[in-house]
């Protein structure tokens, strides 16, 4: 047959293609031959469900979690929220809008189950958190020096006896320290004495040196040093056959503790009762050194409180408050959280609250107008506050009646549950300079605080008191000023006008005085929700304070509607079984010198000021900075052991780079032991891994409380329990048949058992002498089952006996049964089980809002506190423990400055632009990038910058900028819209991640210190560790991966690749601020220690790009 | 053809972009990572004000997506709710271009078009998933025809009689 | 776009046509069916030729035209499962038909080069060109040896060949631009 000619061939087909219409009457046909391959998918059923506590972020949630299962085993389904929970508040069919209230809590769970809550994005996608390829499944050590990435695989006997006796690391040759070397307790107990005697004895001693020198009785060297030494001589002849060196970690210096101290347990993303646990170890141990992540977290914030309140943590009612001036706090993230803000929102949008959003970054939604955009130069924030002080002092726009209460029975006659020291009278200048005047100074009987009343009157004499008064008295002999604590308040907020205070924060003078007029007009329904914003950066603490001084001017606290402090909980460590006491004694400073002060330590004896490194005393909590600076600089005394659990200091401190060099050298930190899901970029410098479990297969389990103001009532506690059992590898069964699992839990108790610690194993713990049917009795702890059935007894007999909680009907301990994994060991606890059941099966126990309030409007918890400072005398008295200078006592808006007080303003001059990282909730700080249902919403971060900047540097939306800061160069995508302030840099957290049991080495940032940069460019490429350690998610079915894992590689839950949304974007920690009079150590703030949570910068380089994806959410 | 006998309402002025309703669509339904059977856009004014607009498929009672279907996999129940017959869809992707809304998608897991079903598998005795997480109360689904409230729809002009209804609309589409 | 991408397309048009007509002849012949005007249109706008081979084989059985009962030994009793492999590597499953079977892979010819012109049309000239592959592929590995094996498929194996020469140019001149 004669083919046709190619010429003939096209011919016919470009003849065939001139007709118009397509072949789609062919299709359906064709369609039906050939169809794409085609796998049905439907929605799941449900399976288990139970009610527990989501850890998407810190906020405490509830969650209702539906559990399938499958051939490949059990699969955490679908996450929503649980309709007893203040924070998730129900919702129905029937009642969807004004989602304002959660169930009664004694609602029959058969009906409960007919509503649900609202819940996060977060929250919802807690099965990636579960499912992560990354997640590490059984013990490791390291096969290579520290950092070098290489790890391998060892039993958990083996983890047990290295980390207790001592190890070597075979491929390196080098000999590792166990903790027996300072297990002091030990020591004593087998050389024959009782630990507690002699402990208690030599703790005695020390602090009655320590009072000596508090009373001035010991004031020079040669008298502290013969004190130190009759303290030798007796301790040497009693402890015959040990040297006290064995003990003591310096003999000369008792007043550091004994050796144990030197094992730090350090905890991140910390919890009940994970954290309650530990610290039981940690004091069984018998070391100071329990240290949490507060200070990359909000201790500035904390520690303002403190002053101000002598608590950390209050908030504005968010059910009745009308208006909140929310400054430098996360709309979507701050307690209550993405889920309970809801309520917030909702309230704005029905006009029914009004936000004042002072941020440098715009509200999410405006809410009919009702949330208003104030924007504010960060750091400057104290300025505003002083305006609108003095606005509402110049206008007499405050509760005059409330602040002039001098004391406690005043306060209780006019039925004001708390009082404030408004009208005490302050010492100006002399000696007692910042000193509260009080009887003694003027020679009378009493010593309460002065005020004046028609002349000097003790305080606890009169009902009412001046609020302002300037006068002079005579103390010994000298004439001082004196003024009143609000005076001094008063005239701080006059030392600039209104135009000046508005000049520096840049928010114009009529919105300033707007502010002021609501306030006062809706108080006490007014106040402030304060954060990070505020609290985070050097001078955090005067700034959050004169927000505070707002409320107090207000007369708001611990009132409907107003301000806060946290619900109550139940006695869930002690209330029948004592969880807590643990035999042992401990004394000495903590390694970051928190909470303690330098004038306490018989250094400053030996060497006055400035101290070797900064001291905290008047911060509440924990400084990641000064630890690691204290284990660098073996001050106030060197190291042995770090245990670090669910933590990222290299990544989550500001400038936490720095801290590399000390994690990698193994003369500075001899061991170093982490507790983890994934190796991240802190635990890469670990020597022995030992892998955790999540918050849905039985990490954190317990009794959750909530941070302010906890929906505003009384009492609140979310439980949380396994949805499943541990996903990591099985490592025995405990003497009662229980089964053990690779935990923190489990780790902590074996090391315990085995080195013979106090409160562990056989009669390890108490009944609650208090209680008849427990006196007397002992129960053994060899297990997490054992410790956390125990906790939950406490509260649910608490609960009981509180009227709280009842007795579980039949039908209800039948679905807890059923259903919840914790279950299966209900017969540690019998006699409680059927009350334990009351609870689990609601998720926790929560009262009602609408009874949390009396007649007055006064909230029925126990008052936070009894008394607001706005002068702290404590406060004024401290002195910083460089430089030997006073503290200023009070509200004041300060320019930001370095420890020492130096101004950093001109430092600051060339760099026009301050970075700030506000948070969203799509995700929470850097432990969420596993949530690919967010990510694929945000696959990256960005610096969000202001279009007319944007125009000057000539840069577009999705050209990659080069940021410089004074520490470093960013490398960042820019993207141009006006919800960012000018002159501002907003750069979301969370993102750039370079480890997380595989490494992807950061291109996006170097550091100008060359020796720190060296850090990361010394990272190793990959990290060596067996696949047969890692990823839970290989057990699961095909279509649950490819639809969990669509976008990503294969081999990224099947093998251990890098994923690229793992490790996208940026993080601007890296190139944060350090503190050139601290050594160069990340900048803190002064009286916290708190981290900086901005930087200053300038725009040096751009190219052309484009964002990943075509639309911009955060 | 059968109206719809529920109605979707979006109050704009409460959403504030938290994405929840995403994630529990995406789990409740099996939705494979970077399709999506509802979404949330995100704009910005000049002055900065931001808002959030959540989109879904609107049930439309005049479908154009159902027209454009050669085998009729896609159909309008008698709730009124548009659905597919997964076994009979041949992935031409006709009912993709034929959505004036944007709301239809192939499904690369099933190999089939997919869009929003109302969560016609929970309701009416559930709320669909992404209604029920909304902590802010900004999705609504409510189980009546009648709708007594200021109410805007997205493309009025297409003739496809959207079904899902916004509030404090904020003119944007 | 350009005269080039503007021929481009038309020419896929034509050849979509070209499969989807052959197919809709051999089917209706399959099921004991006339073959529908616009199918006989079609093919006698392309060539007589094979408007007289349709003809001739229009009350033809043809069943056997399948690869498992051409090829003999091992590929004769594995040939179904590796078209099935063939079909699901690229995402698509065949239906009602023997997977190996003349009228399948004529389908998914159909298919595939429907598939291009929806990338076409969408700018997507990378996928475009993926499928424009996979067509090549299909032709090479399979549908000549397949047509060779049957005497009465002659003039549709000549169309066939003819086609693939016209693919290929057009796909060589394609991969020498890209980037």
């Amino acid at each position: 047959m004669k083919g046709l000619s190619r010429r003939e061939f096209i011919k016919g087909l470009v003849g065939l293609g001139c007709a118009s219409v397509f072949v789609a009457g062919y299709a359906p046909t064709i369609g039906r031959i050939i169809s794409p391959k085609y796998q049905s998918v439907l929605p799941d059923e449900e399976g288990r469900i139970l009610h527990s506590a989501c850890l998407g972020c810190n906020v405490r949630c509830g969650i209702r979690i539906n559990i399938l299962k499958t051939d490949y085993g059990e699969v955490v389904e679908r996450i929503s929220g649980n309709p007893y929970h203040p924070y998730n508040r129900a919702v129905g069919l029937e009642n969807q809008t004004k989602r304002y209230f959660s169930l009664p809590y004694h609602t029959p769970l058969k009906e409960a189950l007919n509503y649900t809550g609202t819940i996060c994005g977060k929250g919802e996608d807690g099965i990636h958190y579960l499912y992560d390829p990354y997640r590490i499944l059984t013990p490791l050590k390291r096969s290579g020096a520290r950092g070098s990435g290489k790890f391998k695989v060892i039993s958990w006997e083996q983890l047990i006896k290295e980390v207790t006796e001592g190890g070597i690391i075979e491929e390196t040759g080098e000999k590792i320290p166990g903790l027996r070397e300072i297990f002091v307790y030990g020591k004593l107990k087998k050389a024959g004495f009782d630990p507690v005697e002699v402990l208690s004895e030599m703790k005695k001693d020390v602090d009655e040196i320590k009072s000596k020198i508090k009373a001035k009785e010991i004031a020079d060297k040669e008298a502290l040093r013969s004190h130190i030494n009759s303290f030798k001589e007796k301790w040497q002849k009693k402890l015959s056959g040990i040297s006290l060196h064995e003990i003591l970690i310096n003999p000369e210096r008792p007043d550091l503790g004994t050796k144990a101290n030197q094992v730090i347990f350090y905890r991140g993303r910390g919890q009940a009762h994970a954290d309650y646990f530990y610290r039981r170890w940690i004091d069984a141990f018998g070391s100071v050194n329990w240290l949490r992540h507060t200070s990359s977290c909000q201790l500035g914030y904390y520690a303002a409180n403190k002053l101000w309140a002598g608590v950390t943590d209050l908030q504005m009612d968010v059910h009745s408050s009308k208006v909140i001036v929310m400054a430098g706090a996360q709309m979507g993230r701050l307690h209550p959280g993405a889920t309970g803000q809801g309520l917030l929102i909702e309230r704005a949008a029905l006009g029914e609250l009004k936000i004042y959003y002072v941020n440098p970054t715009a509200p999410r939604t405006s809410a009919n107008g009702n949330i208003v955009w104030v924007p504010v130069k960060p750091g400057t924030d104290a300025a505003l506050a002083m305006a609108i002080l003095r606005v509402m002092f110049e206008k007499g726009w405050y509760n005059s009646h409330f602040l002039s209460i001098p004391n406690k029975k005043a306060a209780e006659k006019a039925k004001q549950p708390v009082y404030t020291n408004a009208t005490w009278l302050v010492i100006l200048d002399g000696e007692e300079a910042g000193e509260i005047l009080k009887g003694k100074h003027l020679g009378a009987s009493h010593d309460n605080p002065i005020v004046y009343s028609s002349g000097y009157r003790d305080s606890s004499t009169v009902d009412k008191a001046e609020l302002f008064h300037v006068g002079k008295v005579t103390i010994k002999g000298k004439e001082v000023n004196v003024k009143t604590v609000l005076q001094i308040l008063k005239d701080e907020t006059k030392s600039k006008t209104l135009g000046e205070w508005s000049e520096i924060c840049g928010v114009p003078v009529q919105m300033i005085v707007k502010i002021a007029q609501d306030l006062y007009r809706n108080a006490p329904y007014s106040g402030t929700t304060v954060h990070r914003g505020l609290g985070m950066n050097p001078v955090g603490e005067y700034t959050v304070w004169s927000f505070r001084a707002i409320d107090t001017l207000l007369g708001n606290i611990h009132r409907k509607g107003g301000l806060l402090g946290r619900a109550g909980h139940l006695k869930s460590n002690d209330y029948m079984y004592d969880l807590k006491k643990v035999k042992n004694v401990s004394w000495g400073f903590p390694i970051d010198r928190h909470g303690v002060a330098y004038e306490e330590s018989f250094e400053f004896i030996f060497s006055g000021y400035p101290a070797k490194r900064p001291w905290y005393p008047l911060t509440p909590e924990e400084i990641y900075t000064e630890a690691f600076a204290g284990i660098h600089e073996g001050y106030p005394y060197p190291i042995k052991a770090l245990i670090l659990y669910y933590a990222n200091p290299v990544l989550s401190a500001n400038y936490g780079i720095k801290f590399i060099e000390t994690l990698k050298d193994t003369k500075r930190l001899p061991l170093f032991i982490g507790i983890t899901t994934t190796i991240n970029e802190t635990y890469l410098y670990a020597d022995y891994i030992v892998p955790d479990t999540t918050y849905l297969d039985g990490g954190t389990m317990g009794c959750q409380f909530l941070y302010a103001s906890s929906g505003g009532v009384k009492i609140a506690e979310t439980w949380r329990t396994p949805a499943v059992m541990p996903q990591t590898v099985k490592v025995g069964t405990c003497p009662n048949g229980h089964p053990k699992y690779a935990s923190m839990w489990e780790f902590l108790i074996d090391v315990a058992l085995r080195l013979g610690m106090p409160g562990f194993g056989e009669k390890a713990i108490m009944g609650n002498p208090e209680k008849e049917e427990m006196k007397d009795r002992t129960f053994s702890l060899f297990c997490v089952w054992e410790y956390i059935m125990r906790v939950f007894a406490n509260s649910a007999m608490d609960g009981k006996d509180a009227g709280l909680i009842k007795e579980a009907s039949p039908e209800e301990i039948k679905f807890v049964e059923k259903n919840y994994p914790l279950a299966q060991f209900k017969k540690i606890v019998p006699n409680e089980w059927k009350y334990i059941a009351y609870g689990l099966a609601r998720g926790g126990v929560f009262t009602d809002y609408r009874s949390s309030f009396d007649e007055n409007g006064v909230s029925t918890r126990k008052p936070p506190t009894e008394l607001l400072q706005l002068w702290n005398e404590k406060l004024a008295k401290t002195k910083n423990s460089l430089t030997g200078k006073k503290f200023y006592g009070g509200p004041k808006y300060f320019e930001i400055r370095d420890y020492t007080g130096r101004g950093l303003k001109k430092e600051f001059e060339a760099y026009p632009f301050t970075v700030v990282f506000p948070g969203s909730p799509l995700f929470t700080k850097h432990r969420s990038m596993f949530y690919y249902w967010m990510k694929q919403i945000m696959p990256e971060n960005f610096a969000l910058i202001h279009p007319e900047d944007a125009k000057e540097a000539g840069i577009k939306s999705g050209d990659t900028v080069t940021i410089e800061t004074p520490t470093g160069y960013l490398d960042v995508k820019a993207v141009i819209e006006p919800s960012v302030m000018k002159g501002v840099i907003a750069i979301p957290v969370g993102m750039g991640r370079w480890a997380d049991t595989v490494i992807m080495k950061p291109k996006y940032f170097t550091l100008k210190d060359e020796k720190v940069n060296s850090l990361i460019e010394g990272l190793p490429p990959k990290i060596e560790i067996p696949e047969e350690a890692v990823n839970p998610v290989k057990a699961l079915d095909e279509l649950r991966k490819k639809i969990l894992f669509t976008k990503s590689k294969k081999s990224y839950y099947e093998h251990l690749i890098p994923d690229n949304w793992r490790f996208s974007g940026v993080t601007p920690n890296v190139v944060s601020l350090v503190d050139s009079s601290t050594g160069n150590w990340p900048l803190l703030s002064w009286i916290g220690g708190a981290q900086n949570y901005f930087t200053v910068a300038k725009i040096v380089k751009r190219r052309e790009g484009k964002t990943e994806v075509p639309w911009i959410i955060w | 053809m059968a109206r719809l006998k529920y109605r979707y309402v979006i109050d704009v002025s409460r959403c504030y972009g938290c994405m929840s309703c995403i994630a529990a669509c995406a789990s409740e339904n099996n939705i494979p990572i970077g399709v999506f059977r509802t979404w949330v856009e995100r704009f910005v004014k000049a002055d900065g004000t931001t808002f959030f607009l959540p989109k879904l498929c609107n049930h439309c009672d005049n479908p154009t997506c159902v027209a454009a279907c050669p085998v009729k996999a896609t159909y309008k129940s008698d709730e009124g709710l548009i659905l597919t017959n997964d076994e009979k869809c041949i992935g031409c992707g006709a009912c993709i271009q034929g959505c004036p809304y944007g709301a239809r998608f192939i499904n690369p897991v099933k190999g089939v078009a997919d869009k929003c079903t109302f969560c016609s598998h929970r309701i009416p005795k559930k709320l669909p998933a992404c209604v029920e997480v909304c902590p802010t109360s900004a999705r609504l689904f409510l189980k009546t025809e009648i709708l007594n409230l200021p109410v805007h729809v997205l493309k009025p002009t297409t003739g496809n009689k959207p079904q899902v209804y916004y509030l404090n609309y904020m003119g944007v589409e | 776009m350009d005269n080039m991408v503007e021929d481009n397309v038309v020419l896929t048009i034509g050849r979509a046509k070209m499969y989807s007509a052959i197919f809709t002849a051999l089917y209706s012949i399959y099921h004991g069916k006339s073959v529908p005007e616009e199918s006989v249109r079609a093919l006698k706008y392309l060539s007589p030729r094979i408007e007289d081979w349709i003809n001739e084989i229009k009350d033809e059985r043809l069943e056997e035209l399948r690869g498992s009962y051409a090829f003999e030994g091992l590929k004769g009793h594995t040939y179904q499962k590796i078209m099935e492999e063939f079909y699901q590597t690229y995402g698509f499953e065949a239906k009602e038909l023997p997977p190996d079977h003349v009228i399948t892979l004529i389908a998914f010819m159909s298919r595939l080069i429907m598939e291009e012109l929806q990338s076409i049309q969408r700018n997507e000239r990378e996928r475009a060109l993926h499928f424009r592959v996979i067509q090549h592929r299909l032709i090479s590995t399979h549908l000549l040896e397949l047509l060779g094996s049957f005497e009465k498929m002659k003039p549709l194996l000549d169309l066939v060949k003819m086609d693939r020469y016209i693919l290929f140019s057009a796909l060589r001149d394609e991969i020498s631009k890209s980037p």
